[in-house]
């Protein structure tokens, strides 16, 4: 254990590793002897966490040596889900996967390969640039849900999305669904640390969080309808002159449309529609404009509200174009892309994608802001201005429930190959039943992962994959950022576990990629990528030792010498991007994606409003749930809803629910709270019990109280503009378990 | 997974029982001391310190450590060292006040080294008795024991039953006077045990009462459940109409095996006021704590046993 | 003289137990020992006025230490530094001193028998180093270090600011000190 390391032993080298249960990698030094690691801590030195880890940080062993950890590659024998499996050598399985694939390239196309991913924890160009060169166009994540669709708007709209809050300045911030209490544990020291020094925080959350009790304003608004409340703040801030008209006047395009447009969102208009009371609809625009500089930071619960998504992302972005926020100090800056590393984009080969492949990216004809035609468009744009663009894994990928239905329906051409890397899609993407069926059909399944979990049950092959302490990473913001942290490998990789980038690079050899392959394992990749910034070392693990990260010192009104990197070199208030793709240049209105008053015939029978997605301790998604000492401390599944509901609907504290929607219904229990309108429940994210039997209709109860079960992917209700499926602002209903049992 | 009571069945059979053997020597010596009829009770002597013997077994087997009990017999200044040293003493002085009645040893009729022994056995018997009641009323954080009426509530139970006891005993061995007088110290033992039990039953009752008045809400807790929670069957059932209502009848009834039948009950009532003290041992919570332990895993849960 | 205690900072912390599971994976207790349990109370109001606090609990190094005072065996003690702990050796495993204790911060290890509880990290304090709940937490919630010492940062916050102890009246007089705060908006 840790206190009993003695650091006087020869034999004891600290290597400067980090947490990989979120994409945060907080930093963490481990102690390693005879390729094995004794012990971990959270690194001091480390400009993220400080030396604090959170609950996940604090397992990293647990992990590591997990019983239950997948370490040798499998291959089905039996029928598919009967969890029968052989162990094969990693070789014989890389074999076996290339030259199925190869077929399935012969007879079907090479679009007939998707990929599904998780959030980072990845190499993820490494997975776009064997998908390039492969010839496939459907590589995607969850990113429609995870901040890419803010990313492709804000900067369609300014150039390049202004995700560097220059917090440390500023004296206002907003959080738009975001909750770093409790899934953010660094950025919420920071808050804490600023709100000492005065800064002002406005927290937008239908939930009475951990962050939202740090707040000074809370704005406790109906789940998805965050539309109504931007275009309310817009009309605030406009028709009370509370905008910087010299920064309109001199650097953005479309103003005097923008005004017309917003005068009828009055705050009024919106109170019935965000349930919150006009005033504080004011008093919140009010604060955010003129408590200056401010900054909005991002959260993802406005890329889960489906379609209203785009919308509602484009009229967030106007609010810092209009107040000036953005590029000064204290505001939001944007970084652009770095122009002293190798970017991520760089590596990932796109240019050997053809553009007839492209054009086969399924959901690109119907959501096009996060595809080929959009991307395309902004990355011509970026690469104009600095010659790089942004990351196309991430910000173009295939829509991922329409490749769930392609292979299901063949429409618009069959799929039938899938490589799941770095994700649990039944628990984690939209409308749990219809990817589990997805799973089940695929005609040819691989899965990457530690576990044996409800998807990787399905597959035809299942790959050991090596994580926390096994490997480097480089962290920096998905490819987007001009900053970046280094972290290297503690241990060589157990058993037989490989990295993903081992994965692709092995595949790719397999493939006649080979001579785009030169590097053979990840050091050899970063210090690729590093070398360029001109540091004196001879490796990445030299870099990791002496220097660790890099940050630039920040760039305020950049776009003072060239403007910004829009068609129009101003910010697009009135977006020329989204028009040229056939979406509204301006922000309209889009409501939830159920509503009571869209959709009155469902919310008869569903009366209650959701939400869902979001983070809590000590889980991540669907990980740790195998992790004994975090699983004590949340064994079962709460759901939140208000007392008086609780108590009209017969429900006690702690009675098993259903939460059921038209997709479905789960069981969670009943956590009564005042944090939350009585017409709004919250159910957790991500629970399975991995405890149970792989066996059944509910393999690993992955059905049972996992709340997309509940989600929407339907094309009615993903956002036309970037593709976002609905995980908040559905209607449900609640009602007691009188069944008993399981599912 | 949280245990609700950290002591026991051993402990509250112990306390019945350390009660019970301490008032029962303090009855046999006070007899011999200022009575001069100590042979009627000798056989209480020699109970007592079984009964004593069998209470201690109960907190050993209560223990964490079982084997390592003796160390207990420590230099600590806790009262629980004092009170494991007093009733090893009281065990041996009650054996040898015992052996005095029995003739068979050379200091059998030396009657002044025998009332020295009582003397001492008085002194044991005392502390024995109430050191119990003084260790759980110096307890803070249990608000229904934080009061100096809890070893005066141990005590006058102690009397009740130690007499109740002795009654049962009394004469049995080697009792050299007659029937007559051995009857009539059953009736004084009646008679005692009538004014004791009506005597216990008001100290419980205001015991009770005062912790249900208190201004303490835990102490409220704690006696809500007596009177009218989870704890009221055993408390109106046994503490009080097994215990009190139902032995007072039957001394008052008269006759030899009513009188047997309500000492054999009155002890019973003893059992039932020890139990449910131990298991009143609530404890302030804080807030949001209960509902936090209530969260936690409960012991049975698969996940627990999954993946040794 | 030193004279360990700890602050908890109310006002920071965010209940994400991280404290809690620190403390068990790098002491190794058994799954169902919590040293340090965080409570939440709340939301409390009626919606949409509510706070919320959160409170950090764990043993409290009192300076009248009832659990040290009721030890049979001598187990319980009490270092010169103000730190409570259990010598396993010594413990029988009776109990009392969980009885005895208003805060709830002593345990039985079934496997051993033994009352099991928080020493401050003992030997990494000693050491310099910090006890691992202070060290995790992300929040800086909770600051450690010797109350006689006027620089360091308990004497001084305990000293300058409205701190309580909790379950004062109990007269344990507990070393942590908690800073309150309003919990919620404004």
């Amino acid at each position: 254990m840790l206190d009993d390391i003695d650091l006087s032993d020869p034999g004891i080298v600290v290597k400067k590793s980090c947490c990989y249960f979120c994409h945060q990698n907080c930093g963490v030094l481990a102690y390693v002897k005879d390729g094995d690691v004794l012990a971990i801590e959270g690194d001091p030195e480390h400009p993220t966490n400080q030396g604090g880890l959170c609950c996940r940080g604090n397992i990293a062993l647990k992990h590591l040596n997990h019983p239950a950890r997948i370490n040798k590659p499998l291959r089905r024998v039996g029928e598919r889900g009967s969890n029968q499996w052989e162990e094969i050598p990693w070789e014989q399985a890389i074999d076996e996967i290339a030259e199925r694939l190869s077929r399935i390239k012969e007879e079907f196309g090479a679009e007939a390969l998707a990929t599904a991913g998780g959030t980072l924890r990845t190499d993820d160009w490494a997975r776009r640039r064997f998908m390039n060169l492969f010839g496939s166009p459907n590589g995607f994540h969850n990113a429609l849900l995870c901040w890419i669709p803010t990313f492709m708007v804000e900067t369609a709209i300014s150039g390049w999305s202004p995700f560097e809050t220059d917090l440390g300045n500023s004296r206002v911030l907003v959080l738009w669904g975001q909750n770093p209490g409790a899934s953010g544990m660094p950025g919420m020291r920071g808050i804490t640390d600023l709100k000492k020094l005065g800064l002002k925080v406005i927290c937008i959350d239908p939930r009475y969080t951990e962050t939202a009790a740090h707040a000074d304003l809370w704005l406790p608004l109906r789940p998805g309808s965050d539309s109504a409340l931007a275009l309310a703040w817009l009309n605030v801030i406009i028709h009370e002159g509370l905008y910087d008209a010299a920064f309109v006047e001199n650097w953005c395009v479309g103003f005097t449309e923008l005004a017309e447009h917003v005068a009828q969102y009055t705050p009024e208009w919106a109170a019935p529609l965000t349930w919150l009371d006009p005033e504080l609809i004011r008093e919140s625009a009010r604060m955010y404009a003129t408590t200056k500089p401010g900054n909005i930071q991002w959260g993802t619960s406005v890329d889960q509200i489906g379609k209203a998504a785009g919308a509602t992302m484009h009229a967030r972005a106007l609010l810092r174009a209009i107040t000036g926020n953005l590029d000064c100090p204290g505001g939001d800056l944007m970084t652009g892309p770095s122009l002293d590393f190798v970017t991520d984009e760089e590596m990932e080969a796109n240019e050997w994608l053809s553009e007839e492949q492209k054009a086969k990216q399924i959901g690109s004809d119907r959501y096009k802001l996060t595809t080929w035609p959009g991307y395309g468009r902004i990355a011509e744009i970026a690469k104009a201005t600095w010659g790089k663009a942004p990351t196309a894994e991430w910000m173009c990928e295939a829509h991922a429930p329409s490749v769930f239905r392609a292979i299901l329906t063949s429409d618009p051409y069959p799929v039938k190959a899938l490589i799941v890397s770095a994700t649990n899609p039944v628990n984690s993407y939209g409308n749990s039943l219809e990817v589990l069926e997805a799973l089940k059909a695929v005609d040819f399944l691989v899965t990457c992962e530690y576990w044996m979990t409800s998807s990787a049950l399905m597959s035809d092959y299942v790959l050991p994959i090596a994580g926390a302490l096994e490997r480097p990473i480089i962290h920096n913001t998905y490819g987007c950022s001009d900053s970046l942290i280094a972290s290297q490998r503690a241990i060589q990789p157990k058993f037989e576990r490989r990295t993903d980038f081992t994965f692709w690079h092995d595949l790719g050899h397999r493939l006649g990629q080979t001579e785009m392959w030169p590097w053979e394992n990840e050091e050899e990749a970063y210090y690729y990528m590093l070398y360029p910034l001109g540091y004196d070392i001879s490796s990445y693990d030299d870099f990791v030792e002496r220097y660790r990260f890099h940050f630039p010192p920040m760039e305020y009104y950049k776009y003072g010498e060239a403007g910004f990197a829009t068609a129009s070199r101003r910010i697009e208030l009135y977006s020329s991007v989204l028009e040229e793709l056939g979406y509204p240049p301006l922000p309209t209105y889009v409501g939830p994606p159920e509503n009571e008053i869209d959709d009155p015939e469902v919310a008869e029978k569903f009366p209650l409003v959701l939400t869902t997605g979001g983070g809590f301790m000590p889980y991540h998604h669907s990980e740790q749930f195998q992790i004994k000492e975090l699983r004590f401390l949340k064994a079962e599944p709460y759901m939140e809803i208000n007392p008086k509901t609780a108590e009209s609907l017969g429900i006690a504290e702690g009675d098993w629910v259903w939460i059921e929607t038209l997709r479905g219904r789960i069981r969670q229990k009943a956590g009564l709270t005042n944090g939350i309108h009585e017409r709004v429940v919250f159910t957790q994210r991500g629970w399975w019990y991995p405890e149970r039997s792989a066996l059944g209709s509910d393999p690993f109860g992955v059905l049972e109280s996992n709340a997309n079960v509940l989600t929407s992917t339907s094309d009615e209700h993903c956002d036309p503009i970037g593709g976002s499926w609905a995980n908040r602002g559905l209607l449900c209903r609640v009602y007691k378990d009188t069944e008993g049992g399981t599912r | 997974m949280r245990e609700k009571h950290f002591w026991g069945w051993p402990i509250a059979g112990y306390l019945t029982l350390g009660g019970l053997g301490g008032c029962m020597m303090i009855y046999a010596v006070v007899t011999d001391l200022f009575f001069d009829s100590g042979d009627v009770f000798a056989l209480c002597a020699l109970a007592a310190a079984a009964l004593l013997g069998l209470g201690s077994s109960f907190l050993i087997f209560e223990l964490g450590r079982p084997t390592q009990f003796w160390r207990v017999f420590s230099a600590q200044k806790a009262v629980l060292t004092f009170g494991a040293w007093m009733v090893l003493a009281l065990i041996g002085v009650s054996v040898v006040y015992f052996s005095f009645w029995t003739g068979w040893f050379p200091w059998s009729q030396m009657e002044s080294l025998r009332k020295v022994v009582a003397g001492l056995g008085l002194l044991l018997g005392t502390g024995v008795v109430l050191y119990t009641g003084i260790e759980l009323a110096s307890f803070k954080a249990r608000a229904f024991w934080n009061t100096p009426a809890l070893p005066v509530l141990f005590a006058v139970s102690g009397l009740l039953t130690g007499a109740a006891a002795d009654s049962l005993l009394a004469g049995l061995w080697p009792f050299a006077g007659s029937e007559a007088a051995l009857a009539s110290v059953r009736e004084v033992l009646r008679s005692l045990c009538i004014v004791l039990v009506v005597f216990d039953f008001i100290v419980v009752m205001l015991y009770v009462l005062m912790m249900y008045t208190s201004s303490n809400p835990t102490a409220r807790r704690a006696a809500s459940r007596w009177l009218s929670g989870s704890f009221a069957a055993p408390f109106w059932g046994g503490l009080v109409a097994f215990g009190h209502v139902a032995p007072l009848s039957l001394y008052a009834l008269g006759g030899v095996v009513a009188a047997v039948i309500a000492s054999v009950l009155v002890i019973v009532g003893g059992v039932f006021l020890r139990f449910l003290v131990v298991y009143s041992d609530d404890r302030r919570l804080f807030a949001g704590e209960e509902r936090y332990w209530e969260r936690l895993p409960k012991g049975d849960e698969a996940f627990l046993e999954a993946w040794e | 003289m030193t004279r360990y205690a700890m602050v908890m900072d109310t006002r920071r912390c965010i209940a994400c137990h991280s404290c809690t599971v620190a403390c068990r994976t790098f002491n190794d207790l058994p799954l169902d020992m919590i040293y340090n349990p965080v409570l939440t109370d709340g939301p409390v109001g009626v919606y949409p006025n509510l706070h919320m606090n959160h409170m950090p609990l764990l043993c409290m190094h009192c300076d009248t230490p009832p659990c040290v005072h009721v030890c049979p065996t001598g187990a319980s003690k009490q270092e010169d530094d103000g730190i409570v702990w259990v010598k396993a050796e010594t413990c029988i495993g009776c109990k009392t001193c969980i009885q005895a204790c208003p805060y709830n911060a002593r345990h039985i290890d079934h496997a051993l028998g033994v009352v099991a509880k928080c020493d401050f990290c003992k030997d990494r304090v000693r050491a310099g180093k910090e006890p691992h709940c202070v060290k995790t937490c992300h929040q800086r919630a909770r600051i450690f270090g010797d109350l006689d010492d006027p620089a360091s940062d308990v004497s001084r916050l305990v000293n300058s600011l409205n701190t309580i102890q909790l379950l004062e009246e109990l007269e344990t007089d507990p070393q942590v000190f908690y800073i309150l705060g309003t919990g919620g908006q404004g």
